[in-house]
């Protein structure tokens, strides 16, 4: 068994200012590291190796610091990492490096199960492993506090705090793990000690899955931060159908720009 | 002299995992920690020996991480930095004890022991100062007989980090009087050994969290393989894995330095006096500009100095030859690093302390804590002043500054 996890490169986001006038992210300084939420799909696949021996990889999407996110997760214990590489990838929001990672699984490497956080703690998106399932067309469970393996297929105990359900899925599959799975493992001293070892990480350029630069843009342009606020008065709760609700969220949107 | 200040990659990450280490497990429980008196926290310590920080310097064939003293000293930063009491603990095991047994034990004491005490399964300790042996290391009164097959070690130990929880002790003692400091060897010696004990628990201005006792030795006896190294040596053992102790110390100095530095920044940037941030005032400034460049200067200090304990303590384990000039920069550096580290920290701890007013002296704020803690780094693994006497003494009998 083969089990990808997939981790992001974040920033603290105690740590990131916004300069008010320019709408930029000022982020010199800021500490970045695994994604918190993270960290549970690591620890979720490390149970599953300990269980069933499978080969764990993690993988990343990102510029040349995202490496490092790698190299963490190899000294949990994670066997090797692919680093989907360009230095263009810098704050990229999850259709992108959705798209990329499936590209990357279609392209070069199958895996039985891909593992993903929550939602990350820069953009809190959330929905990075649904797009992916629906990309590589996965069957595809969403918090997980539990997995077992049995034969072609997994249960997975689904967190929908306070419920909980059971949900059987053949692989492969994707599936989001729940930061209710268990404490994550510290890094350990030993691994660390190998974890910056050549051979450990394979780069894969985005040229070598057919993508190029143009996908950064594809979905998504951003224009500028802001902050949001706690002030009272500034902040609405929008209430209506669905179809309504969003419509009035792109007139705020757009207001605000 | 090595310029070149960045960590390599490995050592960078063992701190970043170490700080956070540092936040989810210390942090919470800073305050419990300092109203200990008599024991050391056993699930801090096993929690840290499962991620590898009880045998992070010792290289991987004997059970360590083999990120070497830099990987070790950047790990101290951080936990130093935070606890001087769980400092104190991985720097009596590792640094010395563990240290000590690594450096100058023979192939069969390193396997036998070394990979239960870098998986932190055994704790280890080191026994040298005596009531009249502190500073006067020479002038102990323990001795070591050798009877048969066996040595019999008798006497008293004060001040001895982790000595309740110790598996082993490295003891020094007297093994041929005459001889004064040339006489003194090391033993290993297990601690459920019959004759050993531990006496009073010594309670403490500052970190309050690691355990200090007194072990007393009556006809404690130990099998001859486990005297360390070679016999008469054990003085010199003592000094050389001091140069290393000494070193960690420097570097969470800085690391407490550095976290009193950021409290002071981040008070400043918050608290208004008149109307106005304090930052606003250039008493502040000032204060934040000189423990800046102090923490900055103590730390090119501190790792230079790991630097070098590294290639030293390299050829020692390697039985390979140390040139003289080479050993006494390390001494140096090593006594000198120390004595400026350490005394940065209390130094810009009393002025935080003093520029944050009443924050700085409640009792369980972090100012009062850090104050109270920042103190036994000028005194342990060589008191400032010895380390003064050690350097001075050499720079004048050199006749000039050594470059």
């Amino acid at each position: 068994m083969k089990i990808a996890v997939a981790v992001k490169y974040t920033p603290n986001p105690y740590q990131v200012k916004i300069h008010v006038r320019t709408g930029t992210l000022l982020i010199e300084d800021v500490e970045f590291g695994v994604n918190p939420k993270d960290f549970y799909a690591l620890e979720a696949a490390l149970r599953l190796k300990e269980k069933t021996n499978a080969e764990v990889v993690a993988v990343t999407v990102g510029g040349e610091e995202a490496d490092e996110a790698l190299r963490e997760a190899l000294g949990m214990g994670v066997d090797r990492g692919v680093h989907l590489f360009d230095k263009a990838l810098g704050f990229i929001e999850s259709a992108v490096s959705a798209e990329i990672l499936s590209e990357y699984v279609k392209k070069v490497e199958k895996f039985d199960l891909i593992l993903t956080g929550m939602e990350s703690s820069d953009l809190k998106g959330g929905v990075f492993s649904t797009r992916l399932a629906a990309l590589l067309d996965y069957p595809f469970a969403v918090g997980a506090r539990d997995i077992e393996v049995e034969d072609g297929s997994i249960i997975v105990v689904q967190d929908f705090f306070p419920k909980i359900s059971k949900v059987k899925i053949p692989l492969p599959a994707v599936v989001s793990v729940s930061d209710r799975f268990g404490e994550p493992r510290y890094p350990n001293m030993w691994a660390i000690s190998e974890a910056y070892k050549d051979d450990k990480v394979k780069k894969v350029p985005l040229e070598d899955l057919g993508l190029d630069r143009g996908i950064i843009e594809k979905y998504l342009k951003l224009r500028r931060y802001a902050l949001y606020s706690d002030e009272e008065g500034v902040r609405r709760r929008l209430s209506g159908p669905k179809d309504e609700v969003a419509k009035s969220i792109v007139e705020v949107i757009k207001d605000y720009l | 002299m090595p310029i070149e200040f960045s960590l390599p990659p490995e050592a960078k990450l063992a701190k970043k995992v170490a700080k956070r280490f540092v936040e989810n497990e210390l942090y919470p429980i800073e305050e419990e920690m300092d109203k200990y008196f008599k024991e050391n926290p056993r699930d801090l310590i096993e929690k840290a020996a499962k991620m590898g920080l009880m045998g992070v310097s010792i290289p991987k064939e004997y059970g360590g991480a083999g990120l070497g003293e830099i990987g070790y000293c950047a790990v101290m930063e951080e936990i130093g930095g935070f606890s001087s009491s769980f400092a104190t603990i991985v720097g009596a095991h590792l640094g010395l004890g563990t240290t000590a047994l690594y450096l100058f034990g023979n192939e069969e004491q390193r396997k036998k022991y070394l990979p239960k005490l870098t998986k932190g399964e055994w704790i280890a300790a080191f026994g040298l100062t005596e009531d009249q042996a502190g500073s006067d290391a020479s002038n102990i009164t323990t001795t070591a007989k050798r009877e048969g097959d066996e040595w019999v070690l008798n006497g008293r130990k004060i001040f001895i980090t982790n000595g309740d929880i110790a598996d082993i002790v490295i003891i020094f003692a007297m093994t041929d009087k005459a001889l004064g400091a040339g006489g003194i060897s090391a033993f290993i010696v297990e601690t459920d050994t019959p004759g050993f004990s531990v006496g009073s628990h010594f309670r403490k201005m500052g970190i309050r969290g690691s355990a200090t006792v007194e072990l007393i030795l009556e006809d404690v006896r130990v099998p001859k393989e486990n005297l360390l190294g070679e016999l008469n040596r054990g003085f010199i053992y003592g000094l050389v894995t001091l140069d290393g102790g000494r070193t960690t110390v420097s570097c969470g100095a800085v690391g407490a330095a550095r976290r009193i530095l950021n409290y002071l920044i981040e008070y400043a940037n918050i608290a208004k006096r008149k109307g106005i941030p304090m930052s606003h005032y250039q008493t502040i400034q000032w204060a934040v500009a000189e423990i800046g460049a102090e923490v900055r200067a103590g730390k090119f200090f501190a790792y230079h100095t790991a630097k070098l304990i590294d290639e030293y303590f390299e050829k020692i384990a390697k039985r390979k030859p140390v040139p003289r000039p080479f050993r006494e920069l390390v001494t140096r550096d090593s006594a000198l690093s120390k004595m400026y580290c350490s005394e940065l920290a209390s130094r810009a701890i009393e002025k935080v302390m003093r520029l944050v007013g009443a924050y700085g002296y409640l009792e369980g704020y972090t100012l009062e804590r850090a104050f109270r803690d920042s103190i036994i780094s000028e005194i342990y693994e060589g008191t400032n002043e010895i380390q003064r006497y050690v350097a001075g003494r050499e720079l004048i009998r050199r006749g000039r500054w050594f470059e």
